[in-house]
């Protein structure tokens, strides 16, 4: 304040005047920079949220990046807030930081591990459970305790657990240093972190009271046997929540009493593997804060296992379930290393629309010891199908009622053991693809076509040299833009699936684990498509994952005829990352300045910041300029015709030395928007003051209201411009009205606020102008917020000369609306003064 | 007999029309005929707007024959008329009688865009709130007046009018009214 009161003393000198026009000045500049920050993260948060209807493609570094500048916006507003209102605008920083947290915590996936019990029984875990024993125990265990469906028996044990693992052991750092080394682009410094973090791992003891509870709760799952085997799998928090991991840790069969302190920390080595270094790496997570929580089930020997998917994948609207089935069990499927049987059954009726049986020559089973081999499967039986009728029909009954459960699409791992009793092994939401909506097909009859045939497990298409995988090993030759011809769908693939064209197996289904990351990568593949092999090392070939075939040659023309409009559902896990991320973003709960909730605390998402911040950095500057006494101003006064003074200062010029210039003509506003505006004032007037014979009227105030407001009555009027920007504190009778604009030849800085409140007449009668200006100003595209007898409107991105028309037409509502609040006595005379503005403002 | 006051008898200033003194003939016109007043259950139209000035005070009032007066013929012709004192020549004015619609209109039409402080009514005398009944009808007489302002604390809190003194008067002797 002391700089605008330095800035209009009277008896100053032309040093202090120009020192104190400096200071403010840049107290504008303050002003000006909060505006800049509010419009650039208000754009990027409008950003996001346009991503988030579903029409447009985005990776993980696109959050990465957009949150981050969203950040930077964030704090240079609180910043310049600061500078420009002082201390009390500091709280905003510790709300800020809050919000940070939150956000960093979403975007890293980072789940803070609660202390809980180390271990626990399956019918004791629900949907509750997720942040003690991850998403996938936590969903076997609601299979068993709320949809009362057959799981094996078995227990988990807990993140918490890991974590006193890793603490006892004091692994944390040790593994995030080596962790931070690693070139993700490199497999073999992929596999070989990974290996130095297993042996890390499988070296340290796990703690006593952990082994002692593991074993306990073994023995007591077994009533007493210790000759029975269980099969251990991860459940790493965060896993198949948002992102699918799917396959990217370890799982371990036939799993015996002796083996299972071992096998469980080789579940948790896992968590290491090269595939899931890369997975977690380049979906940004933070390998320290995703703990993980191991489940342990009595195994199933299990004579079919397979996966049940709720909706077909790739083709949604085909109202069918899919159902996989093999010989066997289901770590043969998942890791793609057979083709299944496949049925797809309708979802009206559960009939069955089709079967592919394909023939299975082995099966992988565990015998007495627990120990998987694959035997041979009998020739007569190669060729049948391996499930019934009655056997698909359960499975169908079960899966419609996870579905419905979850209200979801859902992808289930099944089994159905050597006495037919069938078990929901696992159940996982279901990542859907709409098929792309392809565009003008150019014509294929001069291409070559090389291989027809498999399934599509993503569409779209790609291009480039073929290299033929056939194991892990070869992944270290793959290059950027590749297409990887690989024998099966195995989890490694991972690995280079990032920076490969499009990705086609010799084998597999669409029901591996590799399917489901291949669709999340959105990495165009083909799976089951025989004649593969005899492509050429190195061709240039061309992929229609869509279609399913293989032309020779680079054909760019084709790839982008299909490419797919990834119009994903919305269960993608970057698309949940994103809309989780909003969350903290994008609502605004500060809605009326004059609300008693528009307070600091109340700054719940950026948004509000943002909105809090422009409201107060708009009452600082109009603050400072309103406590000058009117005598004191030195500033330059607005000519008029119009018995308003409007006291001016120019921010972007030179205070005039001579009194006699200080006053200027309406011609003379050098401000574009001001000049807009004052245009419109003129064009509508002033009244001319009542006749003389008026004074013997009586006169008396004539109601409460007013009479609170005789002071407000004589308040000055005052703007602060520069060329492109003006704000206007304006007077005008009881009530005032603040308006904000800019108007630049960028229209994505353009914008209009103005505020509007109070009036000398009764509340029915003011909130009846608020609504007529409401409704007029919605013809003219003004987004109006009002409450009570306040009015909040703004319009933004528009050009400057659409920008200068709504201010000229502001400038005459401001005359038409004067004191008008006084004829507004009942609805139907509002309406009538509403059509009679409108006709008038649409006259030029 | 029962007496009310001015307070009691009035119309609430609220549910009075009121206008600022440059709004124009056309806005008074558009204040009588959109503002139903209901009194006791009984619908009416106004029969004048109130007047006040930008601070707000009141000026006077605007009654149905004012704005007639505003349209009076002596100002289609800009001379001096005496219409109220020649009727019959007025009549039978060949000028008038020639005048096109589309002049006439145009004339009303700019006639009404003069400012209701051309033709109100100043305000004579005022009562009380706590003014009795006699009062009331003393002050009406007196200034041959239909409606008085009723103040209260110095402020203009409600309107009362010669139809509320009837109806009062009518209760008084027993008169059941029509609702």
């Amino acid at each position: 304040m002391s700089i605008f009161r330095n800035l209009f003393q009277k008896k100053h000198n032309d040093e202090s005047l120009h020192t104190a026009l400096l200071q403010m000045q840049g107290k504008f500049k303050n002003f000006m920079s909060i505006l800049e920050s509010n419009n650039k993260v208000l754009k990027l948060i409008s950003d996001m949220e346009e991503k988030s209807q579903g029409d447009y493609l985005f990776d993980i570094n696109y959050l990465t990046k957009i949150i981050s500048e969203i950040k930077l916006g964030a704090t240079d507003i609180i910043d310049h807030l600061v500078m420009l209102g002082g201390k009390k605008y500091l709280p905003l920083k510790d709300i800020r930081n809050g919000l940070f947290n939150l956000i960093d915590d979403i975007l890293s996936r980072k789940i803070r591990v609660i202390r809980d019990d180390y271990c626990r029984l399956f019918n004791r875990i629900g949907a509750g459970d997720t942040l003690s024993f991850g998403d996938k125990n936590a969903r076997l265990g609601e299979m068993a305790s709320e949809l009362n469906l057959p799981i094996p028996e078995g227990f988990a044990i807990s993140a918490w657990a890991y974590k006193s693992f890793i603490d006892k052991n004091d692994l944390g750092t040790r593994i995030s240093d080596r962790i931070q080394e690693v070139d993700i682009k490199n497999y073999s410094d992929l596999n070989k972190t990974g290996d130095e973090i297993g042996k890390l791992i499988l070296n340290s003891p796990l703690p006593e009271d952990l082994s002692d509870k593991i074993l306990q709760f073994y023995y007591e799952l077994g009533s007493g046997r210790e000759d029975y085997f269980v099969a251990i799998r991860s459940s790493a928090l965060g896993e198949d929540a948002e992102l699918s991991f799917a396959g990217q840790y370890a799982s371990f069969l036939g799993v015996s009493e002796s083996a299972l302190l071992d096998s469980y920390k080789k579940v948790l080595a896992s968590k290491f593997s090269p595939n899931a270094i890369y997975y977690y790496l380049s979906h940004n997570l933070d390998e320290s804060e995703l703990a993980m929580s191991v489940g342990c089930v009595k195994m199933i020997n299990a004579r079919i296992s397979g996966i049940i998917y709720t909706q077909d994948p790739v083709k949604p609207d085909d109202n069918c379930m899919i159902i996989n089935s093999i010989y066997g069990l289901g770590k043969h499927l998942v890791e793609g290393a057979v083709t299944p049987d496949i049925f797809r059954v309708s979802r009206d009726d559960n009939t069955i629309i089709s079967s592919d049986i394909n023939s299975q020559t082995s099966r992988l089973v565990m015998n007495q010891d627990g120990a998987l081999y694959y035997e041979n499967i009998p020739k007569s039986e190669q060729d049948l199908s391996s499930i019934t009728e009655s056997e698909l029909a359960t499975l169908m009954d079960f899966a419609s009622k996870i579905e419905d459960h979850y209200g979801e699409p859902q992808d289930i791992e099944w089994a159905i053991d050597k006495n037919g009793h069938p078990f929901i092994l696992q159940t996982r939401p279901l990542r859907l693809i709409k098929p792309p909506v392809r565009k003008e097909m150019p014509d294929t009859t001069g291409f070559q076509l090389l291989v027809s045939g498999g399934t599509t497990v993503c569409p779209g298409g790609g291009s480039g040299p073929a290299k033929h995988i056939k194991s892990p090993a070869d992944l270290y030759v793959v290059s950027k833009g590749d297409i990887v011809i690989a024998s099966h769908p195995f989890p490694e693939l991972v690995t280079v699936i990032g920076k490969i064209s499009a990705l086609i197996t010799v084998i597999g289904s669409v029901a591996s684990h590799m399917a489901t990351i291949a669709r999340e990568y959105r990495i165009p593949t083909i799976v089951g498509m025989n004649g593969v092999t005899g492509i050429e090392e190195g061709m240039a070939i061309t992929v229609d994952a869509g279609a399913c075939r293989v032309y020779r040659g680079n054909l760019d023309e084709l790839v982008e005829a299909i490419k797919p409009e990834f119009d994903l559902f919305n269960d993608d896990p970057l698309f949940n990352l994103l809309k989780k991320l909003l969350r903290y973003l994008s609502p605004l709960h500060l809605i009326h300045p004059l609300d008693d909730d528009f307070i600091i605390e109340n700054c719940r998402t950026i948004h509000d910041i943002t909105r809090f911040a422009h409201q107060k950095s708009m009452d600082e500057m109009f603050k400072g300029a309103d406590l000058i006494k009117r005598d004191d101003w030195v500033g330059v006064y607005l000519k008029s015709s119009i018995p308003i003074r409007v006291e001016i200062i120019y921010i972007d010029k030179d205070m005039p030395k001579m009194p006699k210039k200080r006053v200027i003509e309406p011609e003379q506003i050098e401000s574009l928007p001001m000049k807009a505006f004052w245009n419109g004032v003129i064009q509508e007037g002033w009244p001319q003051p009542p006749p003389v014979n008026s004074k013997g009227f009586i006169s008396v105030v004539a109601n409460t209201a007013a009479k609170q407001h005789k002071g407000e009555f004589a308040k000055k009027s005052f703007a602060v411009l520069s060329k492109e920007f003006m704000i206007l504190s304006l007077k005008m009778g009881y009530h005032f009205m603040t308006y904000e604009a800019m108007c630049s030849d960028v229209i994505s800085k353009n914008y209009i606020k103005m505020q509007f409140k109070e009036g000398g007449a009764s509340v029915d009668r003011r909130i009846r102008r608020i609504r007529l200006i409401t409704n007029v100003l919605k013809h003219f595209g003004f987004e109006n917020s009002t409450k009570g007898d306040f009015l909040d409107t703004s319009v933004s991105y528009e050009s400057r000369e659409s920008m200068l028309e709504k201010l000229r037409i502001l400038g005459r509502l401001a005359m038409l609306t004067k004191q008008l609040d006084m004829a507004m006595s009942n609805d139907a005379i509002a309406n009538w003064y509403t059509e009679d503005i409108l006709n008038k403002l649409k006259q030029l | 007999m029962e007496s009310k006051i001015a307070g009691e008898l009035m119309i609430p200033l609220n549910k009075y029309p009121h206008i600022p003194y440059w709004f124009s003939m056309r806005h008074a016109i558009a204040e009588l005929t959109h503002s139903q007043l209901e009194i006791d259950g009984v619908q009416s139209l106004p029969r004048a707007v109130l007047v006040f000035d930008d601070e707000y005070n009141l000026m006077g009032l605007v009654r149905r024959r004012d704005i007639m007066k505003g349209f009076e013929p002596e100002n289609f012709f800009g001379s001096e008329a005496h219409y109220s004192q020649h009727l019959f020549e007025a009549k039978q004015d060949p000028d008038l009688l020639e005048m096109s619609s589309e002049r006439l209109h145009k004339s009303i039409e700019e006639r009404a865009e003069q400012t209701v402080s051309a033709i109100m009514t100043p305000i004579k005398a005022t009562v009380d709130y706590n003014d009795h009944l006699f009062k009331i009808i003393y002050e009406m007489n007196h200034y041959q007046i239909s409606m008085l302002p009723v103040i209260k604390d110095d402020a203009v809190v409600g309107v009362i009018r010669t139809v509320e003194v009837i109806s009062q008067i009518a209760k008084n002797l027993g008169i059941k009214l029509e609702t």
